[in-house]
């Protein structure tokens, strides 16, 4: 496992952020989902060892993350928030941290990261000029200048263009395929989808679910899935499906029925017949809930 | 594609005045200074000199021989408001609160939420002075006040009710000379950066350069006119000329003590509404640039 | 480590020339060579070494020292986590308290060479005037020796007060009011505790170096307590510097980095 977290928790004053969150991530891409406030910032912060926990253990890459440089030189990590040294060049930025992490060639290692970010016309302007997508691919470019096996990014995507968004995403993925792997955490739900779908979500600094989007739905009991089935005679079908035991509730509309069942499975394997009986075109199934939004609606909801 | 719904309408109500919002201003910084623990001690510190003087009246009043330090009103002056111990204090009560006020609003970008309400950039200005006016005139005023009742009932002095209110009011004037001023200077100083410790520093820097300035000029030229380069000397004695001077029948009369400068009114008042002035305007061209900047 | 550590020395280098705080500690460094050369040319009867001394005695070695301090401590510390810049810090190939060490190790060099670009100034500009300084070099370096002992000892105190509290406010309280009660006010009064004023150690050391023992005017307000001797006042100084470097390291051993969220 890359990270280990054992009954990790942390307090600041009575304010509780992380309650006793035990999860481990494997190799690979993770996105850590959570609402604000929810200790998603906290648990990256002890992660990557900025922080110390209040009690409990965190391993990461097998070893403890406070006061561990070793460990911190093998972890790239980008901040949510904004921090520059002033008056300094993109380039200048990079190739002076790239030169407190012990890289051997910081200006060859520099250059080649900011190509990565596609940075290099900007590279040689002041930060401050830069725009907040331009700084983001900086700041990416800084966590990863020292080829770390992990890296670590808090929300990389917030406040980043459409376009600056998928070039981001582009990013990540290729460097989850070079083999090592990423931590994200963001709260645009539908682009951590396109990552990856494992995720570990966190509410009110518990540890809520882990594991596969699909996996953590298909376990969400008390939320039924709605199945949407699209067909040329959606009344009869309808009039057929209202029979079956699996389903729960069932509204239709001139182009589609709308049903909804606790046993998505037993669902799916019977239609085919119904459909024929009832002598109906079945033209797509889908499932408009069988997505990370809703079970992050539906987990994190009260 | 139409608009189906109708029913919003603009809101026709009246906006607050002016003052409201300056007061709702001033309200809102009066009570961030004591949140914190420091600045909590700092204004403890200043009440107790003034709480070891009521005990030492306390003392002088139950002694037949009287001491003179406690005749007259100058346990005002060279008891409080010109000891060093106290002007050391509002010195650093200015420079945690009064640094903070402009450069914070700066560093969090606070200013363009403030201008895009119905918050002009006077209002802005007035508010952030009259808040920091207001905290250091609590920590000036509020134990001179508490000596003046102190010495109204325990003073050995006999004095009319015009007399009394006299002394209030040079009480009251004093701590305006302190306060003023100094707010002008430190919201200068708040507005030039937004980093609050440098703020505090170039503060610091100021009062003290002022200080020794004064003190090394003095001695080196052999001549008395830097002494008005300190702002502890101009500050003491435009306040030492708020008091009346009075012999009190029955009493010892307490020996004058030197004028710190040898100057009226005039001079020492040029130079502190000058910098006052000053102050304020580089305040509010800070405030004008914000536009540009941003 | 070699290289993450000369990487840290340019960074450091870097910080202590941008930005406003190398503006205000130009301004510190220039403003006592600068008032001491308008005294010297419009002052009647102005003696260079009266001027030089009074400067270095009132300006050079007592605030300046500290200020500067100030200016580049809290920055060092809190300034790096209130800008952000911390967190990269201290994601390097070096501990962190080496971090701190080579921080101020460096800084306390530069902030020692600031200070004697401002004493030689001083020694220059007070020439000005008709007359002359005996011995200007050695007085301008041991100045700068003994104010680069006090600023090693005022700068390990506001790194430890910048990594200790976690909000700016309660580092700059922390900082600024032993400095001006202890330092600034306590130095002149007539009671045994001025004694164990940094300031008053440093003039003590003065006192064999550049005043040949002789305690003159400058020396007035030395009353009711014991004024170091240079011994003394180095050990003393030594001793204050080892701790407030310790307390330094080890206060960055255990600071964590809480970001926005636990404010």
């Amino acid at each position: 496992m890359i990270v280990q977290a054992e009954h990790l928790n942390k307090w600041y004053g009575r304010v509780i952020a992380l309650n006793d969150v035990s999860v481990s991530m494997p190799p690979g891409i993770t996105g850590l989902l959570g609402p604000n406030g929810a200790g998603k910032t906290s648990f990256m912060r002890i992660l990557i060892g900025l922080m110390r926990e209040s009690a409990g253990s965190m391993q990461v890459l097998g070893e403890r993350p406070w006061n561990n440089p070793k460990l911190a030189v093998r972890i790239g990590y980008c901040p949510e928030h904004d921090g520059f040294y002033e008056g300094m060049t993109g380039r200048q930025f990079v190739t002076s941290l790239a030169r407190i992490r012990g890289v051997k060639d910081c200006a060859a290692a520099a250059t080649r990261a900011i190509d990565w970010v596609r940075m290099a016309e900007a590279a040689d302007r002041k930060i401050l000029t830069y725009s907040r997508g331009m700084r983001q691919r900086i700041k990416i470019a800084q966590a990863v200048v020292h080829q770390p096996e992990l890296l670590v990014l808090d929300e990389p995507l917030t406040g980043s263009d459409p376009l600056v968004r998928q070039e981001l995403i582009g990013l990540i993925k290729s460097f989850a395929q070079e083999g090592r792997s990423v931590i994200v955490s963001s709260h645009v739900l539908h682009e951590i989808e396109q990552l990856t779908r494992r995720i570990v979500l966190i509410h009110r600094g518990r540890l809520v679910a882990e594991g596969d989007v699909r996996q953590i739905r298909d376990l969400i009991d008390r939320h039924p899935h709605t199945v949407e089935v699209k067909a040329d005679r959606p009344r009869e079908l309808a009039a057929a499906l209202a029979r079956e035991p699996e389903v729960l509730e069932i509204r239709f509309d001139p182009s589609a029925v709308w049903v909804r069942t606790p046993q998505p499975d037993a669902f799916y394997a019977k239609l085919p017949k119904i459909a024929l009986d009832a002598g109906t075109e079945v033209r797509e199934i889908s499932s408009p809930d069988d997505n990370l939004e809703a079970v992050f609606k539906y987990l994190t909801e009260t | 594609m139409a608009i189906y719904d109708q029913s919003y309408t603009p809101w026709t109500g009246e906006y607050a005045s002016r003052w409201t919002r300056i007061r709702a201003m001033i309200e809102m910084e009066l009570v961030q200074p004591f949140k914190n623990i420091w600045v909590l001690l700092t204004v403890l510190v200043a009440f107790s000199v003034v709480g070891s003087w009521l005990l030492l009246l306390f003392f002088a009043s139950s002694s037949q021989v009287l001491p003179p330090f406690v005749a007259g009103n100058r346990v005002y002056r060279e008891g409080f408001y010109n000891f060093p111990l106290f002007s050391m204090i509002l010195m650093v009560l200015s420079a945690t609160v009064g640094a903070s006020l402009i450069a914070r609003d700066v560093r969090h970008r606070a200013l363009l939420m403030y201008f895009s309400r119905s918050i002009t950039r006077v209002d802005y200005l007035i508010g952030k002075f009259l808040s920091l006016v207001c905290f250091l005139l609590l920590v000036a005023l509020g134990p001179g006040i508490l000596l003046f009742f102190g010495q109204m009932g325990m003073g050995q002095e006999r004095l009319t009710f015009a007399q009394r209110m006299g002394d209030l009011g040079s009480i009251t004037l004093h701590s305006l000379i302190l306060t003023v001023p100094m707010s002008a200077v430190v919201l200068a100083f708040s507005s030039l950066t937004k980093r609050t410790y440098l703020a505090a520093i170039l503060w610091a820097t100021f009062y003290f350069l002022s200080v020794s300035l004064s003190e090394v000029l003095r001695v080196t030229l052999k001549a008395d006119w830097p002494k008005m380069l300190s702002w502890v000397n101009v500050t003491a004695h435009l306040g030492d000329l708020c008091y009346a001077t009075r012999s009190s029948p029955g009493l010892p009369m307490a020996p004058s003590s030197a004028p710190i400068l040898d100057c009226g009114w005039g001079p020492p008042l040029i130079i502190l509404s000058s910098l006052t002035g000053l102050s304020l305007l580089l305040v509010w061209r800070r405030l004008r640039s914000v536009e540009v900047e941003e | 480590m070699l290289r993450a550590l000369l990487g840290f020395v340019g960074l450091t280098l870097r910080g202590l020339v941008g930005g406003k705080r190398a503006w205000a500690a130009a301004f510190l460094v220039l403003a006592p060579p600068f008032f001491a050369g308008l005294a010297a040319l419009l002052g009647k009867h102005v003696q260079p070494l009266q001027l030089f001394q009074g400067f270095v005695f009132e300006f050079s070695l007592w605030f300046v020292v500290y200020l500067l301090a100030l200016i580049y401590g809290i920055a060092m510390s809190i300034g790096e986590i209130e800008d952000g810049t911390a967190g990269y810090l201290y994601l390097s190939a070096v501990p962190k308290w080496l971090i701190v060490l080579v921080q101020m190790t460096v800084t306390s060099l530069a902030l020692t060479a600031a200070l004697f670009v401002n004493l030689l100034l001083t020694g220059l500009a007070s020439l000005l005037a008709k007359g002359e300084i005996p011995h200007l070099m050695r007085d301008v370096l041991s100045c700068t020796l003994v104010g680069g002992a006090g600023i090693v000892v005022s700068l390990g105190y506001y790194v430890t007060c910048g990594l200790v509290f976690r909000t700016p406010t309660g580092a700059l309280a922390a900082a600024l009011i032993p400095t001006f009660f202890w330092e600034i006010l306590m130095t002149s009064w007539p009671i045994k505790f001025a004694e164990f004023t940094l300031t008053n150690n440093m003039r003590g050391m003065l006192l064999p170096m550049i005043f040949n023992g002789t305690r003159t005017s400058l020396y007035k307000y030395v009353r009711n307590f014991h004024l170091p001797g240079y011994g003394e006042a180095s050990m003393f100084l030594s001793i204050l510097a080892g701790v407030f470097l310790v307390t330094a390291m080890v206060a960055a051993m255990n600071r964590s980095i809480e970001g926005k969220e636990a404010r």
